[in-house]
């Protein structure tokens, strides 16, 4: 576990670590709204998709 | 001109929330510019750079490791021929990248996230991005040690302990002449040949056609040999597939 958080503190690698956050965090954003897109066109109502993006 | 612009969006019945570029998006952009600008002044007066000490010609850093962003090819080193981990492979990446609007002939899932609209594409493009691109870099940054061995994540860095691994190529292994890799490779590719055979008549391949298929299926399967052949050498050490006085796979 030392040598985990050694590598992972390490400034070289601190962009790694970030990006990791990012990733999921974005991938999490993407997979709300890929669910909630797909239950509204599955409902037949795809028209608002494109209502809630101009929101 | 941006007045009659500016009047034509206001009176488009479809866009009711427009707005001109100027200068609603200009000032957005400019005044994120701005803050970006001043956080990175702070953070870099705040935070020392990561340097080293002075580099030394008589001591090679080990690890030597290139960039994150470089770390997935350094990886792929391990696996694959110089040639093919450092040239084939990138340029592989941009052509593919560059080929798929091409490709896609999907007209639905433009523009909205989805899943059930286009599985294909984002299960191709996780597969690719996840498991080609940052996997290794994590490999790169997590797993590799001393000697670019293999320590996980916990393992201390004692090279002392390292183990040497003896590779031998699949042919060796197999006790086949090593032109025989050749046929494996081929055989390999010749699946997209025997997917076409199984399921031309289906609508998806009509629509898609004989020569985006083909691109398609050598993209495919250039993507999935990459992880089998980590495997092959991660489980069972083996080194090359296919040997020749040219180059390795």
């Amino acid at each position: 576990m030392k040598q985990f958080l050694w590598i992972l503190c390490q400034p070289d690698n601190l962009p790694i670590v970030g990006m990791v956050l990012a990733l999921g965090f974005l991938l999490g954003v993407w997979l709300r709204q890929a669910l909630r897109n797909d239950r509204l066109i599955r409902d037949g109502h795809p028209e608002e998709i494109e209502r809630e993006m101009r929101r | 001109m941006n007045d009659a612009h500016a009047q034509a969006a206001r009176t488009d019945e479809t866009l009711p929330d427009a707005v001109t570029t100027w200068p609603h998006l200009v000032r957005i952009e400019l005044l994120t510019t701005l803050v970006a600008m001043v956080l990175l002044t702070v953070w870099s007066i705040v935070v020392d750079a990561p340097l080293e000490e002075a580099a030394d010609p008589n001591r090679t850093p080990d690890p030597s490791k290139a960039p994150w962003y470089f770390l997935g090819l350094q990886e792929l080193l391990v696996y694959f021929d110089p040639w093919i981990a450092g040239v084939i492979v990138p340029a592989l990446i941009i052509l593919g990248l560059m080929a798929i609007p091409y490709l896609d002939r999907n007209p639905r899932g433009s523009g909205y996230y989805t899943l059930r609209e286009r599985p294909f594409s984002i299960a191709v493009f996780l597969f690719g991005f996840l498991g080609l691109w940052i996997v290794p870099i994590l490999i790169g940054v997590f797993c590799r040690g001393p000697g670019w061995n293999w320590y996980w994540p916990w393992e201390p860095w004692d090279i002392a302990h390292a183990t040497h691994l003896t590779n031998i190529n699949l042919t060796d292994w197999l006790g086949v002449p090593s032109a025989l890799g050749g046929v494996f490779v081929c055989a390999w590719y010749s699946l997209g040949g025997a997917f076409w055979l199984w399921r031309r008549k289906s609508p998806a391949l009509l629509q898609l056609g004989g020569a985006r298929y083909a691109v398609t299926a050598f993209l495919l399967l250039t993507m999935t040999a990459i992880p089998l052949k980590m495997a092959l050498r991660l489980l069972v050490n083996v080194k090359y597939v296919w040997v020749t006085p040219w180059f390795n796979i």
